[in-house]
């Protein structure tokens, strides 16, 4: 089964849910699919035993064989060619590896190259009792994309574990390759307009990928008109994450809330609970 | 000679934008007759408008190109072919930025290094 954990906003508390649920289950794999700004390892302290260069392919072109005819430069939807009558360049940063210009250049003159866009490091959560599985991916400064990356952290896991996803926030290309096949998503909330308002892009989102979800409020205290507006909206809340300083204190040491206090470890129990409780009720 | 203008659908006033400016008008140097007036199909993309426009401008075969501050990313990818980039700085119409470059006025653009200019 695999969960992802989301959010619309920044700063919401995906990596909070993400390793501190990690902490409660057993025989489960974590990706941290964030490539841009990984940071599940902080929390989970793994020791790595493992770091694969992930590459992307890019256009070269060959230029005695060239004849800029231009059917590349008019192929590609990102622009990564411009042709002249006397010249044709590639830029291999715009460059999606589609293979497109490959099957249009009749004269074979253009060949993939490959460059390395970043890594994934993987090993055991030493910082767990249950030592779980985790991989995570950095994606170098300066690189575009690293949706090749996501790819290839998903494919780590295996399908009878249990695979909890840390997504990038948001809802651009990076975020849906993290979602994309999950069987449910954990909406991380922050109670604020912006936060509700990021929100109801994920939403919108999760309802195209057709993925379940349920939502985690975080940073909650008791006046919060959340409720009325998870109540107006229909949203499931799995648990919530009071608004206390002790809380961040614990984050900002890069310690878990569940190795800290049983009242934590008790809280994230109960939102795996309500997790479960409603993939199997889906499944009915 | 020829040279291309970023201008608005009259053809006669300068645009202040190059990947999403209204129109290019194509003028023969020598003379100061506009050839031909082409809608801008880049205007209006969602990204690299100015990518889009320097193919365009690849296509019309000019050799210089007259326009107000290009991204780097277009002004990169025009640099390895034979074509000029001036700037149009503070003029407003075609006629007198013709008579600045017959005087030698116009200065050749430099890579802005600054990404995305995102001019709506």
């Amino acid at each position: 089964m695999r969960i992802a954990i989301v959010s619309g906003k920044g700063g919401a508390g995906k990596t909070t849910v993400t390793v501190n649920l990690s902490a409660v289950c057993n025989n489960i794999s974590v990706i941290d699919c964030d490539v841009e700004e990984p940071n599940c390892h902080i929390f989970l302290k793994p020791h790595i035993s493992e770091i694969v260069d992930v590459f992307t392919e890019y256009p070269e072109i060959d230029k005695s064989l060239c004849i800029n005819c231009g059917a590349c430069s008019s192929f590609c939807k990102f622009n990564a060619f411009l042709s002249s009558k006397n010249l044709t360049i590639s830029m291999k940063e715009l460059c999606h590896s589609c293979g497109g210009c490959i099957r249009v250049c009749k004269e074979n003159a253009i060949k993939y190259s490959k460059r390395s866009i970043g890594s994934i490091s993987s090993g055991k959560s030493e910082g767990l009792d249950n030592k779980n599985d985790f991989h995570y991916g950095v994606l170098n400064i300066g690189e575009m994309s690293g949706v090749k990356i996501v790819e290839q952290l998903k494919k780590k896991c295996f399908d009878n574990n249990l695979l909890l996803i840390d997504s990038p926030p948001g809802t651009a290309c990076l975020a849906v390759s993290a979602v994309e096949g999950s069987d449910f998503a954990v909406i991380v909330l922050e109670p604020s307009l912006f936060g509700i308002s990021d929100m109801e892009m994920v939403i919108e989102m999760l309802n195209d990928l057709k993925i379940p979800f349920g939502v985690v409020i975080n940073k909650i205290d008791s006046e919060n008109e959340i409720y009325n507006y998870c109540i107006k909206n229909k949203l499931i809340i799995l648990g919530e994450i009071p608004f206390i300083s002790k809380i961040a204190e614990i984050n900002a040491k890069g310690e878990l809330l569940t190795s800290v206090s049983v009242k934590y470890k008790e809280l994230f129990q109960k939102i795996y609970q309500n997790i479960l409780k409603q993939v199997s009720r889906l499944a009915k | 000679m020829i040279a291309v203008f970023c201008t608005k659908a009259d053809g006669i006033n300068l645009d202040d934008r190059f990947g999403r400016c209204d129109h290019f008008t194509i003028v023969d140097v020598d003379s100061g007759k506009t050839i031909k007036t082409i809608g801008n199909s880049a205007k209006n993309s969602s990204d690299s408008a100015g990518l889009k426009a320097a193919q365009i401008i690849l296509d019309i075969d000019a050799d210089i190109l007259i326009a107000p501050l290009l991204g780097p990313k277009a002004h990169g990818a025009i640099l390895p072919f034979p074509i000029e980039i001036y700037n149009q700085g503070i003029s407003k119409t075609i006629s007198e930025i013709l008579k600045n470059y017959k005087l030698g006025k116009l200065s050749l653009m430099t890579n802005p290094k600054v990404e995305g200019l995102h001019k709506v």
